[in-house]
């Protein structure tokens, strides 16, 4: 009964010099082949389980953002299958979707319709939202003349107090000054009492080893390993002392394994 | 309990079948976009509002910007070129005769530029946000034909004024302004498909939409084509579209129904055709974007 299930995800990027590239290998039937392949992923298999906080881990460029793009379903994967039971926020980049000249207000809203709840619904929590973001007066004035921090508030607030069933969350966790971060690590916290579905991608080993339960390891695109936090976080922290990273090779064949 | 409950009661069977399970709570085909009808709404009047927020003098460039072309076309093909239009040929109903033909064409020509751009201008809500992408060819449709149809009120007064009151064929309107919103979204939808792909595409949308336009009978009157090739116009939607307008609201005859016909099947043909190509292509926009 999982809520998020992946089978054999893999994603590959063509990489072509240029673009007339593409045009002559279209123009060929793809009989001759002008790019060189680069596997972002290759054959990640995946099970949460509801109610589970689960980390996702590795170095830089080991695939994990590409992987909580997959999931989100933002970008579609190469080969593999995923399955999503809930309702789904993702925290990919905080303030991402937000439209510049409109308000804090207006693109809570827009962010909330885009999740699918309805406007009343949504102006229900906008009280709620605005005072857990601190924006203040500035709630109503075009985003594009918030500071980066009112920014992240104001993304982190829409997203958190919409009542997701799973929340993906990319290295995005802690923002804001330390009071604010307190308010979040109890929304979290909240959120796991109440059984939610938690997947997120962070660098911080206290936060990975406060909040999660399982813990996915990424190197080169594959999976080193997974399992408990307590198990994982070591085999990462060896990894980044003293393990070999997995370059990223286009067309590369056999991709790097750590010596666990 | 089945063995089926069992193991799946969170996911439909047949869903569990797609690669992707879609995680975006709206349903991906034309129904769902009912469900975003608020989304569309906002994004709508943001989008007017938008337009000339901070200018001085405010939404009332949408009134003067086609008046000021409509001017311009009036004192050159009017005067100089002595191009004359249905009625008593006056230089003031050239005018109102263009503008009911220019109007539309603006509509038009406005939205496919920016539905051309519509997606590659927004990265973060292909790569970064689950957001129902054919939103945005259509906001940009209905904004135009919004803009539009402000304009059109404004003929039909001046119309009631200086030709001779209003005509009850007014009342078709809504047919006309559906057919056109069916066309222009269906090509959209297309536009900002292949724009994603295609860069060059915005680069030949002016030259394109120029030539298109004087192809169209707004700036002469659709008998002023040579008559070998007058079946020109009926393979051009626009031109159909146009000279109903013209009917309907200033000389105060129903539309041509056959031609009608014509253009609404093409339209819808388009509407489904441009929508269906969006979709399909929409999932590799992440990786090109």
């Amino acid at each position: 009964m999982a809520l998020v299930e992946l089978h054999g995800i893999s994603k590959r990027y063509n990489i072509y010099e240029r673009p007339v590239d593409r045009l002559k290998e279209l123009m060929w039937r793809n009989r001759k082949c002008f790019h060189r392949e680069y596997w972002a992923l290759r054959d990640i298999n995946l099970v949460v389980e509801p109610g589970m906080t689960t980390a996702i881990l590795g170095p830089n460029g080991s695939g994990k953002s590409t992987l909580l793009q997959i999931i989100a379903g933002v970008l579609q994967p190469s080969e593999g299958t995923v399955k999503i039971g809930g309702r789904l926020t993702a925290i990919l980049e905080l303030g991402a979707g937000f439209q510049p000249e409109y308000s804090g207000r207006e693109n809570i809203l827009l962010s909330g319709m885009i999740l699918g709840i309805t406007k009343q619904e949504m102006l229900e929590k906008m009280d709620e939202i605005a005072e857990f973001a601190e924006i203040g007066e500035f709630f109503d004035q075009p985003v594009k003349t918030y500071s980066s921090g009112m920014v992240v508030r104001l993304a982190f607030g829409a997203a958190i107090n919409v009542n997701p069933q799973i929340l993906l969350v990319d290295e995005a966790l802690a923002v804001g000054d330390w009071r604010f971060q307190q308010k979040c690590i109890q929304r979290i916290v909240k959120l796991q009492a109440e059984g939610k579905t938690i997947i997120f991608v962070s660098h911080d080993i206290n936060a990975v080893k406060r909040y999660c339960q399982q813990a996915v390891l990424l190197n080169g695109g594959l999976v080193v390993c997974k399992g408990s936090v307590d198990e994982i976080v070591p085999v990462y922290e060896e990894l980044m002392e003293t393990g070999t990273i997995a370059p990223k090779l286009f067309s590369a064949p056999a991709p790097y394994l750590v010596n666990v | 309990m089945t063995v089926q409950q069992e193991e799946n009661p969170i996911l439909a069977p047949a869903a569990a079948q797609s690669s992707v399970q879609l995680s975006s709570p709206h349903r991906d085909d034309m129904l769902g976009m009912w469900s975003l009808r608020h989304l569309i709404l906002l994004m709508v009047k943001r989008d007017l509002l938008g337009r000339y927020k901070g200018s001085l003098i405010g939404f009332f460039w949408t009134i003067i910007n086609p008046l000021g072309h409509l001017l311009l076309y009036t004192f050159v093909f009017s005067i100089i070129l002595k191009v004359k239009f249905g009625g008593d040929g006056s230089t003031g109903n050239f005018a109102l005769y263009l503008m009911a033909g220019l109007l539309p064409w603006v509509a038009l020509s406005e939205s496919l530029s920016r539905a051309t751009t519509s997606i590659t201008e927004q990265p973060n809500l292909v790569k970064r946000v689950v957001f129902p992408l054919q939103i945005l060819p259509l906001s940009v449709v209905l904004s135009s034909l919004t803009s539009g149809l402000v304009g059109l009120s404004v003929l039909v007064v001046l119309a009631a004024v200086f030709g001779g009151g209003i005509k009850a064929t007014v009342l078709f309107l809504p047919l006309i302004l559906l057919s056109q919103f069916l066309f222009m979204s269906g090509l959209s939808w297309l536009l900002a498909s292949l724009g994603v792909y295609l860069h060059d595409l915005k680069h030949m949308m002016a030259l394109s939409l120029s030539i298109w336009m004087y192809m169209t009978p707004i700036v002469y009157p659709s008998s002023a084509f040579p008559a070998k090739l007058q079946w020109m116009l009926w393979l051009n939607p626009m031109a159909g579209i146009v000279t109903d307008y013209r009917n309907i609201l200033l000389k105060g005859v129903q539309p041509d129904w056959p031609m009608y016909a014509m253009y609404t099947i093409t339209a819808l043909a388009l509407w489904f055709a441009g929508y269906y190509f969006f979709s399909k292509t929409k999932r590799t926009f992440a990786d090109v974007v």
